[in-house]
């Protein structure tokens, strides 16, 4: 009798050991566990995005500062208000004010604002000027370069999808514009001409 | 007169004799100097293309220079050859390596062996994905410059026809750095189409077959955008081969001589310019100062590329800008 005892315990225990040995869990629980340690762009921009907008509007030199800025003193005003990527990269500034008599054909906005011509793509939004204009994002932090990449290609889409969306359909509605966003020049740059805007904020007045 | 010479000739006799006994004073100076400043070693993925030839013989120079003794090494695109690289230098007192990998993900294992070892290791054009690893990695901004390469490419296609993409070696970053920028430009045009991508390993000979195979399979290509220069010259040759030059559009990527030469010629479109020559020597100078103490150096720094096409081409020569 006692050796029965003994065995059932021994039985008990082992089925114990045995249930904290093993775990079972539906599958798409353990895939969406997986997604989350990878390394989403879409979540960092939208931080970010969500974040740090309202700071990068405020700190944003309106287009008369630049330009008198530019011609007068580049160095300082890039030391103070540029980023640069990395060696002989142009420099990237965020530029914000109110645009008026805006046009709009072959896929972009366009409106003239102290001397200088710009166009705001609406379709064809490529490159890291939006990425490396905002300096919300420190390429040392990312794992490699092609991490850093997607989030240019993150913030393109947004741009396209969110901030211009379908305001090309009512442009013809509007002429009036208030921006916040980014714009690169050459390193040497002392004016501009021409300059290709890619918006944070971009609304119709 | 002639006493007046004999003691000229005399004098420089003389002079010559105490100039031939300083001097291997100096040059022994010079290679105290160099010994106690400590060795340096350049690690290369291969010396079977001229656009690493100029990194490494770049790098050995500026190191030199800075008065360290520079060894090159050649891991001739083989991961094991690396690691016996790896080893040896290890164990042979070198204090920095200036890094050319031959694999993004294989080779972080060297560098981190090297870093264990206090051997401060210094990437050049080629990332690994092991950013701790290294002290400082030095790139050519790759995404960026196939943006512009991209969107010159659209330029010339006129936004529509048939391209065909021949890639790099797949495990290195700078093949999909390069893919990936190229693509976020001409994906977003619709009549742009890519009827094949293969990859042919930065080879030139290998990028011909690959051509000749890709143009017998898609007989109305337009386009070929290759991840190197010298695959870039590979495809031409193909093309050449099968007439079809004068329908056919070539773009490459580096910069080298000969892929210059033939933008001057009209043979091939483009090619972005990277700047070996400043990879290498910023390298050795930010090495230079690592083994000085300075501890504040930054983790990654791109250089940017520059589109060469027809309308430039003049300003540029071998990897580089000729002003």
């Amino acid at each position: 009798m006692k050796k029965v005892i003994k065995y059932v315990i021994f039985a008990a225990l082992f089925f114990v050991a045995l249930w904290f040995s093993f775990y079972t869990e539906p599958l798409s629980v353990r895939k969406e566990r997986e997604a989350l340690k990878q390394y989403k762009p879409e979540q960092l921009v939208e931080h970010y995005w969500s974040s740090g907008l309202q700071d990068l509007e405020a700190n944003a030199l309106d287009v008369a500062s630049f330009v008198n800025a530019l011609q007068t003193d580049a160095q300082t005003l890039r030391e103070k208000s540029g980023h640069i990527l990395g060696i002989g990269s142009n420099v990237c500034y965020v530029l914000k004010g109110d645009a008026e008599n805006v046009s709009f054909s072959d896929n972009e906005f366009h409106f003239k604002m102290n001397g200088i011509d710009f166009k705001v793509p609406a379709k064809y939004i490529f490159g890291n000027t939006a990425r490396d204009a905002c300096g919300w994002f420190n390429i040392d932090n990312f794992q490699n370069t092609m991490d850093f990449n997607a989030v240019s290609a993150c913030m393109n889409q947004r741009i396209k999808e969110q901030v211009i969306g379908d305001k090309a359909q009512h442009a013809a509605d509007y002429t009036k514009f208030h921006f916040c966003g980014s714009i690169e020049v050459k390193p040497d740059a002392k004016t501009v001409e021409h300059l290709t805007l890619y918006p944070y904020i971009f609304e119709l007045q | 007169m002639f006493e007046m010479s004999m003691k000229k000739c005399l004098r420089q006799v003389v002079l010559i004799g105490l100039l031939s006994m300083l001097l291997p004073g100096f040059t022994a100076c010079s290679d105290k100097a160099r010994n106690e400043k400590g060795k340096i070693a350049v690690v290369i993925s291969t010396l079977n293309n001229p656009w690493f030839v100029v990194l490494g013989e770049s790098a050995v120079k500026r190191a030199e220079e800075l008065g360290y003794e520079a060894v090159l090494f050649d891991s001739q695109n083989n991961p094991s050859k690396e690691q016996e690289h790896f080893d040896n230098l290890l164990s042979s007192g070198y204090k920095a390596v200036l890094f050319n990998p031959t694999d993004a993900d294989g080779s972080a294992v060297n560098a981190k062996a090297a870093a264990r070892a206090g051997v401060g290791v210094f990437c050049m054009d080629r990332e690994i994905n092991e950013p701790g690893a290294c002290v400082t990695q030095i790139l050519s901004d790759n995404y960026s410059g196939c943006i512009q390469l991209g969107q010159y490419f659209v330029e010339v296609m006129n936004g529509r026809g048939n391209y065909v993409e021949i890639l790099g070696i797949v495990g290195d970053n700078n093949t999909w750095a390069r893919s990936r920028g190229f693509h976020s430009v001409v994906d977003c045009y619709e009549d742009l189409h890519m009827l094949s991508q293969q990859t042919a390993d930065f080879d030139q000979n290998k990028a011909m077959e690959v051509m000749e195979s890709m143009m017998q399979a898609n007989p109305n290509i337009d386009a070929v955008f290759c991840g190197n220069d010298a695959m870039a010259m590979g495809a031409y040759q193909a093309v050449l081969g099968a007439g079809k030059e004068n329908h056919i559009k070539v773009f490459g990527f580096d910069g080298a001589e000969d892929c210059v030469n033939a933008i001057r010629e009209g043979k091939v479109e483009a090619t972005g310019m990277q700047f070996p020559k400043t990879m290498a020597t910023t390298a050795a100078e930010l090495a230079d100062r690592w083994l000085k103490g300075e501890r504040n150096l930054p983790k990654k720094l791109p250089v940017a590329v520059e589109l060469v096409n027809g309308t430039n081409v003049s300003h540029y020569g071998h990897f580089g800008r000729l002003d």
